[in-house]
């Protein structure tokens, strides 16, 4: 008995070990999630230098408009791809589901078969492999989505599907279901809701996100992870109302003349004027948000942990200059192989 | 700065909503609307007033785009005047939208009184010289439209909905077509609609320059301003923004909104595909009108301060429409808040009130209309009183709102009322207490203004004043008939209605607030009785059931077929008074909520003779006189006794919220679909605003005293077979009480983990069951029809 227990506690990390040197670096890739397709000098530095080979690009998204589910914020692409592989997601609300039966989610599942494959070969001369659904579904629109994803499925034969977990549908999987799908994506951010997180980081807590994949090792799913660099502003008018604008980082504010800073994070207008595309008038509030290497080293080591020995990649939201440039090429790499 | 923007959806992806409902909520009518914003002067304005439930104000909901007052199509117009009304509108409509190039074509070289098959009718103004130039432009436009239109059911696919490319060999040759006719035509109207044609063809196709090109030396040299002239400007701008030229697209888009209102909702559009017209599009505006037209659309926006874009407009024009337009939106955000409908589940209400970023933005709007008000220059004096009056009211300033509003009198009726609106408004508001007097007036103003969403505010304020002033009756009254105490059965709601209704000399609102109940006094007496009932006082209850009549029924149930949307009623297993069934005092081994009586209580017991004087059908007097009877015999340590404890058991069992009569004492008119049970919060909140949402649910289950007649049944009764039957029911009380102490779901329980619901100290009643009593007849039958305690037997 005893010798049996020594030997086990010798034979271990010796197993790790080996794993963990047999396993390659798995390079990153990215999400691209902007209405205009056109990849510029920096992204393809990066993409290049980090041999990314995927490329996720949202093709437009599914919403509820006059009760009917539309494609909203189809991207016009400007350039093809010749380097990676394309991946086109589909965003779909919840409220879609909320609103369809079994004969209209035949037809969108149609629709967007028909879509996909109208705006793919703008993108990509290669074949299609995998598509992604993103939606986040809750226990009252799981039997909806499940079954569009089967139907896409019948569809698409050929395909891999793949399908965006969040943190709660890891955690409270038993209610929210396991989507039919090849594999999944966890998206490791969006702890809090932005518009009302308050002083928390709405983009990524790590002690929050923790408690939520203890289960990880469990979930009967082979499971990517998509790891947050993006940055946002919060910004508040006079009324109260709340909207998002995004890659703001607290540099962007530094001019005194335009803001005053009225906390770690937090500024209130002085002037009126354009921050990009939105006009910004005195009293405005403005909070931002963005995550550091370090925060997003933990994260890694967290997940890696949880994950155990599987193997999996990570994914970058989202491939952006300006939010590339807050992040070494050599920081992403060991971020990517914790 | 790249020419990007990433999708606005991933704010949604950002995080999880599990709150909403998934039913159709209207933003509109979730506060009251008490300031008219059609009170603006231009009322082509008015699609930019605000809504959050359509895409613009007064637009249908299927089809955002169309308005009830545009349903006039102002391009046939300018077609009727071409051919001086001498066509009727019907033809006209498929001559221009619908005929063929073919069509057309042998209509105009045969010259044929009708080409066979087609909707084309002749008229002699056709063929006339103007005539004959209109069918030879219409060709080359049909000729065009293949590269203009997108397919109309593309509902946004692009795959589905993509416009026709065209080549550039196409191109040269369709514009070489439209140049030569531009040079033969003779009319100038049918020019200027070339040129359009030219221009937009130029635009599609990509070539941008060319469009331009074509507007400065096709359009302009007309010097023709009518509706085409518009249309074109409208295709140079998309062409100018294109060419990233946004300063001159932003000047076209406007001279476009300000010149043809047809196009407004077009001209917006295009200002919210990109942020580039806002933000590069100022500089070239010349005119006050250009000016205040781009500052309106810029604080339409929902995110801007319209404050802001309001103060820019006033300094350039007091007097423009524009600045009435942001105005009344304003209002109308701050109404939303301020006004907000109570919700019935949050203790805190702030109606009336809103919050501090709501009181400072009034602020802001009331300095800046005290400065237009004192404007001399200002045409609308009378509009802005009213409006200043009303951001007094909204601000709590109730003295000032309602002294300037009654300082109005001018010939604007729709403003005079407005202003009267405003008065009453705050003068309610500001009532300490609503007496006689108040109702009075309340009564008058009733009686004299008819408007939904001011009675919707009269009824909310009067009601929680009454309320505050424990005036239940009356408070209860502004927003119930007597259906809403069926699920509370609250007694000093009961008690002043009672009153209420026995008060001889009632006023003109208190006649109008008893109207709401017919034949108030005896559903009154039924309530009470039935709230003694619940309350297990059945010599209490019989006093008040002896008032009222033996057969009186009125419940029924209501099914609604979703298919075909309709609503029918029928009697229901309940009539809310007199068809009670005797086997409310029987049980079943498993029965279930959507079993016939028959099925469900099969237990035979209460129909033993000793049991003779229970109806098989009782109305509720009745069931206390029964109830009444029982309770005595089972204070007997006899068989009898201990049966009439057996029923009393069944009783309170079936009547508690698992019981198969559960809706009995709740009204409703079945057992299965009981919605005043379930779905909703069960405590009525402490401080209700008012009762609108009803007076809450009070439960009131008797488990306790049905266990405890159960246990007493088998401890008196010599009978084996009895004393299994009273603990086998009892057990299923260990279980809801066990349930009931848990702080979780019972689905997730019995799903997650259904070994607790069978543990031994969950149902130690099993336990006792199994030991004594395994050699009943009874105890062989419940086990094959028990899964629970198949389950505890085996384990």
């Amino acid at each position: 008995m005893y010798r049996t227990t020594v030997k086990h506690l010798y034979i271990f990390p010796v197993f790790l070990l080996l794993i963990s040197c047999r396993q390659p670096p798995t390079e990153p890739s990215f999400y691209f999630w902007e209405t205009y397709y056109k990849i510029d000098s920096t992204e393809k530095q990066y993409l290049q230098q980090l041999h990314v080979k995927k490329l996720y690009v949202r093709f437009f998204d599914i919403t509820i408009q006059n009760r009917r589910p539309t494609p909203t914020g189809i991207i016009r692409i400007s350039e093809k791809n010749e380097t990676q592989e394309i991946i086109p997601v589909v965003f779909i609300t919840n409220e879609t589901f909320k609103a369809l039966d079994k004969d209209d989610i035949h037809q969108l599942a149609v629709h967007i078969q028909n879509e996909i494959n109208y705006l793919y070969p703008i993108i990509s001369d290669l074949p299609l492999q995998e598509v992604q659904f993103d939606c986040d579904w809750t226990t009252s629109t799981s039997q909806q989505y499940f079954y569009f994803l089967q139907t896409i499925q019948k569809l698409l034969p050929e395909k891999e599907i793949s399908a965006t977990i969040r943190l709660h549908q890891i955690k409270y999987r038993k209610q929210t279901g396991i989507p039919p799908v090849d594999k999944g994506v966890l998206m490791y951010y969006a702890t809090d809701n932005p518009l009302t997180a308050g002083d928390n980081n709405s983009i990524l807590e790590n002690k929050e996100a923790a408690k939520y994949i203890k289960g990880l090792a469990r979930y009967p799913m082979k499971l990517d992870v998509a790891l947050p660099i993006y940055s946002w502003a919060i910004i508040e008018n006079e009324l109260g109302k709340k909207r998002l604008l995004n890659g703001i980082r607290e540099e962007i504010l530094s001019d005194t003349l335009l803001y005053r800073k009225t906390g770690k994070n937090t500024y209130i207008v002085r002037k009126e004027h354009y921050l990009q595309q939105v006009l910004l008038y005195p009293d405005f509030r403005i909070k931002t948000e963005s995550i550091c290497t370090e925060d997003l080293i933990s994260a890694a080591k967290e997940i890696r942990k949880q994950h155990k020995d599987t193997p999996y990649s990570t994914i970058y939201f989202q491939l952006n200059e300006t939010n590339l440039k807050h992040y070494s090429i050599q920081n992403l790499n060991i971020i990517s192989n914790p | 700065m790249k020419n990007r923007t990433i999708s606005a959806l991933f704010l949604l992806i950002a995080f999880s909503d599990y709150g909403k409902a998934c039913s159709w909520h209207s933003e509109d009518e979730a506060f009251y609307n008490l300031f008219n914003q059609e009170l603006i002067s231009d009322q082509k304005l008015e699609p930019f007033l605000l809504t959050y439930d359509n895409i613009y104000y007064n637009g249908d909901f299927w089809n955002p785009a169309e308005r009830s007052h545009q349903q006039t199509d102002a391009n046939l117009e300018e077609w009727n005047k071409y051919f001086n009304q001498k066509i009727p509108v019907k033809d006209l409509q498929y001559l221009v939208y619908t005929s063929t190039v073919t069509e057309l074509q042998a209509f105009l070289t045969n010259n044929l009184a009708q080409t066979p098959n087609s909707g084309l009718t002749y008229h002699a103004a056709l063929f006339s010289e103007k005539g004959l130039e209109a069918l030879q432009y219409l060709i080359f436009a049909k000729q065009c439209e293949k590269y203009a239109l997108t397919q109309d059911n593309s509902d946004g696919w692009s795959y589905m909905g993509a416009r026709e490319k065209m080549s550039k060999p196409e191109f040269m040759a369709t514009a070489k077509a439209g140049n030569t006719l531009y040079a033969t035509l003779k009319n100038n109207d049918l020019k200027l609609r070339t040129a359009y044609q030219l221009v937009r063809l130029s635009h599609y196709a990509g070539f941008n320059d060319d469009a331009i090109r074509y507007f400065d030396k096709f359009v302009l040299p007309l010097k023709n301003q009518s509706l085409p002239y518009y249309y074109a400007l409208e295709q140079k701008a998309g062409a100018l923004f294109n060419l990233k030229k946004y300063a001159a697209a932003t000047r076209d888009y406007i001279q476009v909104f300000n010149g043809a209102p047809g196009r407004q909702l077009a001209v917006y559009t295009s200002f919210l595909m990109s942020s580039a017209l806002f933000k590069n599009g100022g500089n070239l505006l010349t005119t006050n009108a250009e000016k205040t037209t781009f500052y309106m659309l810029r604080g339409y926006n929902g995110f801007a301060s319209g404050i802001s874009e309001m103060k820019k407009i006033y300094t350039l024009s007091p007097n423009a429409p524009a600045l009435e337009v942001l105005a009344v939106r304003e209002m109308n955000k701050t109404e939303r808040e301020i006004l907000m409908q109570p919700s019935p589940y949050s203790g805190k209400n702030i109606f009336l009130k809103g919050d501090a970023s709501t009181q400072a933005y009034l602020k802001k709007l009331l300095t800046l209309t005290d400065i237009i008000v004192n404007n001399k220059y200002i045409v609308r004096k009378d509009f802005w009183k009213s409006y200043q009056a009303h951001l007094h009211f909204l601000s709590g300033n109730y003295k000032n709102a309602e002294s300037i509003a009654n300082d109005i009198s001018g010939n604007d009726k729709q403003v005079n009322e407005q202003a009267k609106v405003t008065a009453f408004a705050a003068f309610l508001a500001q009532c300490a207490v609503v007496g006689p007097e108040t109702e009075k007036r309340i009564y008058s103003y009733l009686n004299t203004h008819k408007e939904k969403t001011t009675e919707g505010y009269i009824y909310e304020l009067t009601a929680h004043k009454y309320l505050q002033q424990k005036d239940y009756a009356k408070a209860f009254l502004c927003h119930n008939d007597l259906s809403g105490l069926y699920t509370s059965l609250d007694l000093k709601i009961i008690d002043q209605l009672i009153t209420f209704y026995n008060k001889p000399d009632k006023n003109n609102f208190e006649q109008l607030l008893s109207a709401k109940q017919k034949n108030a006094m005896t559903y009154l007496y039924d309530l009470k009785g039935t709230h003694y009932l619940k309350y297990d006082q059945p010599e209490n209850a019989l006093v008040w059931f002896k008032k009222v009549p033996g057969n009186l029924k009125f419940l029924k149930l209501h099914v609604y077929d979703y298919i075909s949307d309709t609503e029918t009623e029928k009697d229901g297993d309940f009539n809310g008074y007199s068809d009670i069934s005797a086997r409310i005092f029987s049980n079943g081994i498993r029965p279930y909520f959507e079993d016939t009586q028959e099925k469900a209580m099969t237990d035979q017991v209460y129909k033993m003779p000793e049991f003779k004087f229970i109806p098989a059908i009782m109305n509720k007097q009745q069931l206390a006189e029964c109830l009444i009877a029982l309770k005595k015999m089972a204070k007997e340590t006899t068989e009898s006794g201990a049966r009439a404890g057996y029923l009393l058991g069944n009783y309170y069992y079936n009547t508690s919220v698992n019981g198969y009569y559960r809706n009995i004492l709740f009204y409703e008119p079945g057992n299965y679909y009981i919605s005043s049970l379930y779905g909703l919060n069960n405590t009525p909140t402490t401080t209700p605003y008012n009762y609108h949402y009803g007076t809450g649910i009070i439960q009131v289950n008797h488990l306790q005293t049905a266990y405890d007649y159960y246990i007493q049944t088998e401890r008196v009764s010599n009978y084996n077979e009895l004393k299994a039957k009273a603990i086998f029911q009892a057990s299923k009380i260990e279980l809801d009480q066990f349930v009931a102490k848990q702080n979780f779901d019972y689905n997730f329980v019995y799903w997650e983990n259904p070994r607790i619901l069978y543990a031994k100290n969950t149902r130690p009643l099993f336990g006792i069951l199994k030991q004594k009593y395994s050699d009943t007849k009874y105890y062989q039958e419940i086990q094959s029809n028990c899964l629970y305690l198949k389950y505890y037997i085996n384990n």
